[in-house]
Order: structure tokens, then C-alpha cells, then sequence
């Protein structure tokens, strides 16, 4: 898996922040480990470069 | 004909017997209601049994009968549905202490009233992980469901009381969801057949927590004959033209396994199970389902993510009447950014046309439903491969990539004599059941596939 600089602790501060959503202290390691988790799997996705994802040229 | 009464009859059976007035509607239903009170405590696969609403259709549908009114093609069937589909009398939960106490549903969910139109009698609401969010219903408020044949292990879920309810012989019929696996999993573990539909084919309204884009209805039972008849009631709700057949004629049907991802981190039970249908079916052929690793991950993002709509309010006020199996899950699946997102959704966008050519080669892929037989309750990790991982996305392992196809799966129970159950996952093109439920019949007809009754 690719290293890149997510910093899981420091997007969760951010991110509830922004969504007035209150992480509660007990949950946070836990908050933490899930969204590691989940960066692991939308970097898989994101590394993969989608050929000719738009529509038809007609339509654009 | 088997005794309509028997807890291992057939919903064909049943609706046989309810026309031709061999057996009454009552008398099934209140069969149905004693095998609930007497096995149900033990398994924990019902949270409410609706007794009297049953037993008022049953008598109703007797009176239809004396009126010569046509009665349906599932007359008199009892079923249960997932905790999170509307039975009017009943409280939606969808597992959930955030709507335990809540008011009782006034309106019946369009699935219901589908399989209430052709004559099937709802008994009650069936156990899950809260909001669908696992893959072993080990449920902190209305306590785990058990499988039914080992009640220590875990039914799989998230329709795990839809799958147990079956397996146990309370109902032939259930009606679960899938969004990763949450009906292909469960079917695979207490050895059942379950059936993840071409995704719009079953109305989700009156459904609680509905609205994404990964998530279907589908039903679970014990043959394919009661899954076509199923999901040809579930399918009118909506006016969609799904008409499966079930019958092992002899129309080719070509058929390959999966080979990679779909060869690998399966334990010798599940390996096994696989090789047994393929030989079966002279399956000579294996074929690359395409970007199985990616396509996992893009469905489990885009299921998270959608997983979080229409929770912020209760994660902000009440995070503490979350499941404490889910809680932390839901913040974080609060929290994602929205990039993710919708580069997974592209993403699927076009898997979904690659799976598409597949189809152009091929009927029906074979592919490992789970990694291995039911876990016990409480197994908080387990391998795949090299990997160590919670034991939900785990079991999930081999259903999840399939999850952003649109395409149906049915997971078909490999006939096991006293061991525990294993199933394989048939693949098929969007609105072709059809083929699927013919394999599968197939294989019930070579002995390789069968749902018999736990315990």
C-alpha cells in the first residue's frame, strides 16, 4: 500500500470540527483506526487511473 | 407432498396445500407461530413476532378462499422480514436502541405488501446488525442471533435473523438486504439460499435507512423454486418484468470460476464447497473477474460513506445509544471526505461496464461465497491470506467486490451431511435471475445443493 501523508488524528480535529459532530473521548482511538482503515482502501481506488471515464463527446 | 405443517416444507408446498384447501391458512400460520415460540429463544433470529396481525390475514385469506377468490401464488406462506422493513404494528428498528422505542409502523413497506398481494403472511421482524453495519448480527440491544446449526457461531449478517430464521425451519421465506454481502454472507454460513437481486428490481420504500446506492432487498429460503417465486412478487411491486424460472431445464447455460482474488484466502471448507459445484457442472473454465481488490474497496467507501446520511443529528446528540459495534464506525464514516467518495463511485462506473464484457463471454461466474464456515460469536479478527481483519469485512471478503455491479448473486448452499454450511455465489448479468436460479436448481437436482433444516 502506498505511504501518503493522511494524518488521521489531525483530519478527525478538522473534519468534526467543520461538522459541528463532537467525537466523544472514548470513541476517538476508535474513530481513528476506522477512518486508517478507510484511507487504505480510497488510496487503492484513487491510485487507479480510469480510462475515459467521461461521456461521449456528444455530450459534453 | 411433504406436510404443509412441517417446519421443512416448501413455500410451493405450502401455497399448494392453502389452495386447495388441504391445510387451512390459520393452521400454517399458527404452526409457523408455535415453531417461533419454541425455537425462537434460543436462536434469537425474531425481535417481534406480529401474532395477531398473521393470524387476522390467515383468516382472511380462509375467507377469500370460501368466497372463491384466487389466493396467490404464495398463499399462506409465513414470512419474516430485516428489522429495518416496515410491518404496520410493528417498530422499525433496523436494530437499533436509537428506535427501540419508537412508534409502531401505520404502513407496511412495499415489499410486504408485494408478498401480502400474492397471499405470503408477514409473522414478524427478523434480528440485524444495527443499520446493517456488520457481518455477524451480534446485536448489544436486542442480543446476538445464533446459527441455528451451532449456537455458538455467528449467523453472518447483516440479515443474519433472516438467514437463521430459514435455516431453522421457523418460515421459508424471509426478506433481508444486501448491501456488501448482508444477504449472500448469512445465506453461506447457516446454509441457506440468498438472493442479492439486479439492484431496482424490489421497491425499497418503507424501508428504514434507504436511499444509497449499494443496498437491495432480496430473499432468503431453503430451495430456488421459492426464491423465483419470491422474487417474482417482490418484482411486481415495482412493475419490473423479472421472471425467473426455475426449473433445471436443459437450456445452455455457460459457466466459468473466478480465478485470482476468488482463488486465494479461502479456507479448505470454502476451497472444497467451490471445487465440488465446478466439478459438478464440468466447469472447465476460469476467468479474471476484473479489479477484485479495487472494487471491494470502492463499495466498502461508497457503502460507508452513504452508511453516515441521516445520522449526524443522533451522532451529535445520542452517540451513546449507538451500538457499541457500530458507533465508532459511524463517526468515522461521518467524517469522509466527499473526494473519496465520488472517485469511488467513477470508479464503479466503470467496473461496471468491464463486468458487462465479461457477460458478453459468459453466463453465470462461480465464485467462493465466504472465506470459511460460520466463526463463533465473539471472533473479533480472522485471516484472509496474509491480511488479519475485523471479522465482518472478513467474512465479506468474497461478496463485497461484487457489491457496485448492479448484477444479481445468489448464494447457493453446498449440500454438507453433518458439517456445518458452506455456499458458493453464483454471478449473473443485470435482470438474468434466471440463469442463476437455473444453476442452482442444477445443482439441487446433482445433490450438491441443499438447505436442510438445523437442528
Amino acid at each position: 500500500m502506498t505511504q501518503t501523508a493522511f494524518d488521521p488524528e489531525a483530519y478527525v480535529d478538522a473534519a468534526a470540527a467543520a461538522l459541528e459532530l463532537p467525537i466523544p473521548s472514548a470513541s476517538r482511538a476508535a474513530v481513528v483506526a476506522n477512518l486508517l482503515r478507510l484511507n487504505a482502501l480510497a488510496q487503492e481506488v484513487l491510485a487507479f487511473e480510469i480510462p475515459d471515464d467521461g461521456p461521449p463527446a456528444a455530450d459534453r | 407432498m411433504n406436510d404443509p405443517l412441517r417446519a421443512d416444507a416448501t413455500a410451493v408446498e405450502i401455497a399448494a396445500a392453502v389452495r386447495a384447501g388441504a391445510v387451512s391458512a390459520s393452521a400454517v400460520i399458527e404452526a409457523a407461530l408455535a415453531r417461533i415460540e419454541t425455537r425462537n429463544p434460543a436462536i434469537n433470529a425474531f425481535t417481534a413476532v406480529a401474532a395477531s396481525r398473521a393470524r387476522e390475514r390467515a383468516l382472511r385469506l380462509e375467507e377469500a378462499r370460501r368466497a372463491g377468490a384466487p389466493l396467490g401464488e404464495l398463499a399462506g406462506v409465513p414470512f419474516g422480514v430485516k428489522a429495518m422493513i416496515a410491518v404496520a404494528g410493528v417498530t422499525t428498528t433496523a436494530g437499533s436502541a436509537l428506535y427501540r422505542d419508537a412508534p409502531a409502523a401505520t404502513r407496511d413497506a412495499a415489499a410486504v405488501r408485494a408478498l401480502e398481494a400474492a397471499g405470503a403472511v408477514c409473522v414478524g421482524a427478523l434480528n440485524m446488525d444495527e443499520f446493517g453495519m456488520g457481518g455477524t448480527t451480534e446485536n448489544a440491544c436486542f442480543g446476538p442471533t445464533r446459527n441455528p446449526h451451532d449456537l455458538a457461531r455467528t449467523p453472518g449478517g447483516s440479515s443474519g435473523g433472516c438467514a437463521a430464521a430459514v435455516a431453522a425451519g421457523l418460515v421459508p421465506l424471509a426478506i433481508g438486504s444486501d448491501s456488501l454481502g448482508s444477504i449472500r454472507l448469512p445465506a453461506s454460513l447457516c446454509g441457506v439460499y440468498g438472493l442479492r437481486p439486479t439492484r431496482g428490481t424490489i421497491s425499497d420504500e418503507g424501508v428504514l435507512g434507504a436511499g444509497g446506492t449499494i443496498a437491495t432487498l432480496g430473499p432468503l429460503g431453503r430451495n430456488s423454486t421459492d426464491i423465483a417465486l419470491c422474487l417474482r412478487a417482490l418484482s411486481e411491486s415495482d412493475g419490473v418484468a423479472v421472471l425467473p424460472e426455475s426449473s433445471a431445464s436443459d437450456v445452455a447455460i455457460s459457466l466459468a470460476t473466478a480465478g485470482g482474488y476468488f482463488r486465494e484466502g479461502l479456507d479448505a471448507d470454502a476451497g472444497e464447497a467451490l471445487e465440488r459445484v465446478a466439478g459438478a457442472l464440468g466447469i472447465t473454465r476460469e476467468i479474471e473477474f476484473p479489479q477484485a481488490r479495487r472494487a471491494r474497496a470502492a463499495a466498502t467507501l461508497i457503502n460507508a460513506s452513504e452508511s453516515a446520511t441521516g445520522k449526524l443529528d443522533a451522532l451529535r446528540t445520542r452517540p451513546d445509544r449507538f451500538d457499541p459495534a457500530t458507533r465508532e464506525r459511524f463517526l468515522a464514516h461521518a467524517l469522509l471526505p466527499v473526494q473519496w467518495y465520488l472517485h469511488a463511485q467513477r470508479f464503479r462506473r466503470w467496473h461496471m461496464e468491464q463486468v458487462k464484457l465479461l457477460f458478453a463471454e459468459i453466463d453465470v461466474l462461480v465464485m467462493p461465497a465466504a472465506p470459511c464456515i460460520a466463526p463463533p460469536i465473539g471472533t473479533p479478527m480472522l485471516r484472509i491470506g496474509e491480511a488479519e481483519l475485523p471479522t465482518g469485512p472478513a467474512l465479506g471478503w468474497f461478496t463485497q467486490p461484487l457489491a457496485g455491479t448492479d448484477c444479481p448473486a445468489l448464494t447457493v448452499p453446498v449440500a454438507r451431511l453433518g458439517r456445518l454450511p458452506i455456499g458458493v455465489q453464483l454471478l449473473g448479468p443485470p435482470r438474468r435471475e434466471d440463469l442463476l436460479l437455473r444453476v442452482a436448481a442444477r445443482l439441487a437436482t446433482l445433490g450438491v445443493a441443499a438447505a436442510p433444516i438445523a437442528g
